[in-house]
């Protein structure tokens, strides 16, 4: 049971020191700005991940261009500067398929829960550790707005207020919807494939 | 039957499947940190930082 608990609260556990980087960022601490991009960045990836795949990396280069010039833009402690930069974030991805308009090869949300990768054979097996490659199939085997806030809240570490206003949602469905995409991934994970 | 032990169960199930997916989705950093900081220091060394105003969706407090 232990690893996911840990795992879970380790996502959060930074935000009092991404805060103080990100203020002294602003003031022009070039270190400081590599610390707040070491704490934000995996989360970030694994949300783009979720939302377009194989481009994920590009996606997110792109938004740290952005990120980077306007820092001196933003307002807010650590938790609010996760949720700006995964407004930032979010923004590119949807640009990216806006532009692709046809289904993209490797768009993780979009692709079909039935071609899931690599089945493990028992419950067991796949509660022990999940594969970056796994737990995408996972994700996109989701309807889009579940699976959106359970990357959100799991992956990036919002909470239900800060994911909601990512999404321009009420916090109560970004609960339901993560809550639902939870349980969902929790019921396929139990049956046997 | 004891349905609050399985709801409990259930709720343990989902919040260690959420550790699982964060640690399978949140592996790697890619190697976009150079690139991050040189677009850092560009904006720091031309003023932008101190005069780019706040707009509404900047504004998380």
């Amino acid at each position: 049971m232990g690893q996911g608990r840990r795992e879970t609260r380790r996502v959060r556990a930074y935000d009092k020191e991404l805060g103080e980087a990100v203020e002294r960022a602003q003031d022009g601490d070039e270190a400081a700005f590599a610390v707040a991009y070491r704490i934000v960045q995996p989360g970030l990836l694994g949300y783009l991940r979720g939302l377009v795949g194989d481009e994920a990396e590009d996606v997110a280069s792109d938004a740290w261009l952005e990120i980077s010039r306007d820092l001196g833009r933003f307002k807010g402690d650590g938790a609010g500067f996760r949720g700006w930069t995964a407004t930032i974030a979010r923004n590119r991805a949807l640009d990216l398929l806006r532009r692709r308009r046809v289904r993209p090869r490797g768009t993780a949300l979009e692709e079909d829960v039935l071609e899931l990768p690599g089945p493990y054979s028992t419950p067991d097996q796949a509660l022990e550790t999940l594969s970056t490659e796994y737990a995408l199939g996972l994700v996109a085997g989701l309807p889009r707005d579940q699976a959106e806030a359970v990357l959100l809240r799991v992956v990036v570490g919002l909470d239900a207020s800060a994911a909601a206003r990512v999404l321009g949602k009420r916090p109560g469905a970004v609960r339901t919807a993560a809550h639902r995409g939870l349980k969902r991934l929790a019921r396929q994970l139990g049956e046997p494939t | 039957m004891n349905g609050d032990d399985s709801a409990d169960a259930r709720r343990a199930q989902e919040r260690e499947l959420a550790g699982l997916l964060a640690a399978a989705l949140r592996a790697g950093t890619g190697d976009g940190e150079r690139a991050a900081i040189a677009a850092f220091l560009l904006a720091r060394d031309s003023g932008a930082h101190r005069t780019a105003p706040t707009r509404r969706q900047d504004d998380w407090r």
